[in-house]
């Protein structure tokens, strides 16, 4: 990056390489194909006809790709199923989620999908507990936070009496998350060995889920999309609480690259 | 970054849903969208990169151009998913993302990590202090390696004020380091 004057003692360029050696970061390989994955989903979408039948063999292509995915690493899927944040299948584990919220068709599956998702973050998060690890405590009630959040936006999409009924469902089961964060929270304490900051996060997350339950009492909120050609309709799965790995990555251009393919085909 | 002459092949391969296409076009520039998302406090920077790339998945036969121009526009939809994801937030406070250890550190390498976390605080809190346009330039510049003309398009400015807002940011990074009496 040019600067028209280069200052002295403190160059630019110092801390653009700083900035760089932060934050440049190459995704796991889980998580690249966790994305790859996703990306295939996707494009099934949005290349086919829309035909009634053809919806019906796409879905079942889906289904069937997804399948093939967790029966591959079934073995890793059945292990990754109970990691908590900070173990090293836990990225598997949201990416697994990821691909079952892709594959939701109607706004019910939607919320479903999300709602049992925000059960797996509670069920972590006394886990996390029990395991002494509060110091993820923290992001684990954020990840609850969003999940929730992400229900009561799926279930906007239902019309009239479907939504209220989902609306209704999403409201009652953030109630009871806050009563489970709540008994969290009393174990906890009584634990003798409770970290203010994880105190605070389950305090923090129970005042959440009540706002956000008396906040959609109010109506409904929009949640316009930004990105070019977006529709707005599809919904991502939560965020996973991986670890960043610095993920095994082939030299550029080499044939085991996809661009080393390409190039020699 | 990939080569002009085979970026035309990859583009065309990756229309067609081609998926050696799209892993190239993800092993090219997922490192400076992830580091770009990461460096603007981006809640779950993963989640964000893999809603960017499917956006680019679903965009992609619409798009035309040279490798720059794609380059850039996949940081316009990174741009435009990391302001969503803040306006999302801003509706529920949430914990703040945590700053996460250099992966290269040796592991075991107490002293290595601590360097690279103490680092890490360093720089986030440099650019915390920065005002949004400022920092956002810096990274798109720095991160991003895009021309002052391909931010003024993702950021909606003019090329003059994205300059300004770089001269800006550098001095008061500049100012901070000062004040802070530790070089880099």
């Amino acid at each position: 990056m040019k600067t028209t004057r280069e200052p002295q003692g403190n160059d630019p360029t110092e801390f653009s390489g700083l900035v760089r050696r932060v934050f440049l970061r190459v995704p796991s390989a889980d998580v690249a194909e966790a994305h790859l994955s996703e990306m295939r989903l996707a494009a099934g979408k949005s290349v086919r006809p829309v035909s009634p039948l053809f919806r019906h063999r796409r879905r079942i292509a889906v289904l069937a790709a997804a399948a093939t995915f967790m029966l591959a690493g079934s073995g890793v899927a059945v292990a990754a199923d109970t990691a908590v944040p900070g173990d090293s299948l836990y990225g598997v584990d949201r990416a697994i989620e990821r691909l079952q919220l892709a594959m939701a068709r109607s706004p019910e599956s939607e919320v479903n999908t999300h709602l049992a998702q925000a059960a797996e973050r509670l069920g972590e998060i006394d886990v996390l507990r029990a395991r002494g690890r509060q110091d993820r405590i923290g992001r684990a009630t954020s990840d609850l936070a969003r999940s929730e959040d992400r229900a009561l936006a799926s279930a906007q999409k239902a019309i009239g009496k479907d939504f209220e009924a989902l609306h209704a469902h999403v409201l009652e089961m953030i109630g009871k998350h806050v009563t489970r964060l709540g008994e969290v929270r009393a174990r906890l304490e009584a634990s003798g060995h409770a970290s203010p900051n994880a105190l605070q996060a389950l305090e923090r997350a129970m005042e959440n889920g009540a706002k956000a339950a008396g906040k959609v009492h109010q109506g409904r909120s929009g949640d316009a999309s930004g990105a070019p050609g977006n529709s707005g309709e599809h919904r991502r799965d939560d965020n996973p609480g991986t670890e960043m790995r610095r993920g095994p990555v082939a030299p550029a251009g080499s044939p085991r690259t996809a661009r080393g393919r390409i190039r020699s085909s | 970054m990939i080569s002009e002459s085979e970026f035309a092949a990859i583009l065309a391969a990756a229309a067609r849903a081609d998926e050696d296409a799209w892993r190239a076009l993800y092993e090219d520039l997922s490192p400076a969208v992830l580091g770009y998302l990461r460096a603007q406090g981006a809640f779950e920077p993963e989640d964000l990169l893999g809603e960017v790339f499917v956006d680019v998945v679903r965009n992609i036969p619409r798009f035309s151009g040279n490798s720059r121009k794609f380059r850039s526009w996949v940081f316009v939809i990174a741009h435009h998913r990391l302001e969503q994801e803040r306006r999302s937030r801003s509706r529920r406070p949430s914990e703040p993302a945590g700053l996460d250890p250099r992966p290269d550190a040796a592991a075991g390498d107490v002293g290595e990590e601590a360097i690279a976390a103490l680092e890490a605080r360093r720089v986030r809190a440099l650019l915390d202090g920065l005002p949004e346009g400022q920092r956002s330039v810096l990274l798109l510049r720095i991160l991003g390696d895009l021309t002052v003309a391909e931010v003024a398009r993702i950021t909606g400015r003019r090329r003059g004020a994205v300059k300004a807002l770089q001269r800006r940011g550098l001095a008061a990074v500049r100012r901070a380091i000062e004040a802070e009496g530790v070089p880099f």
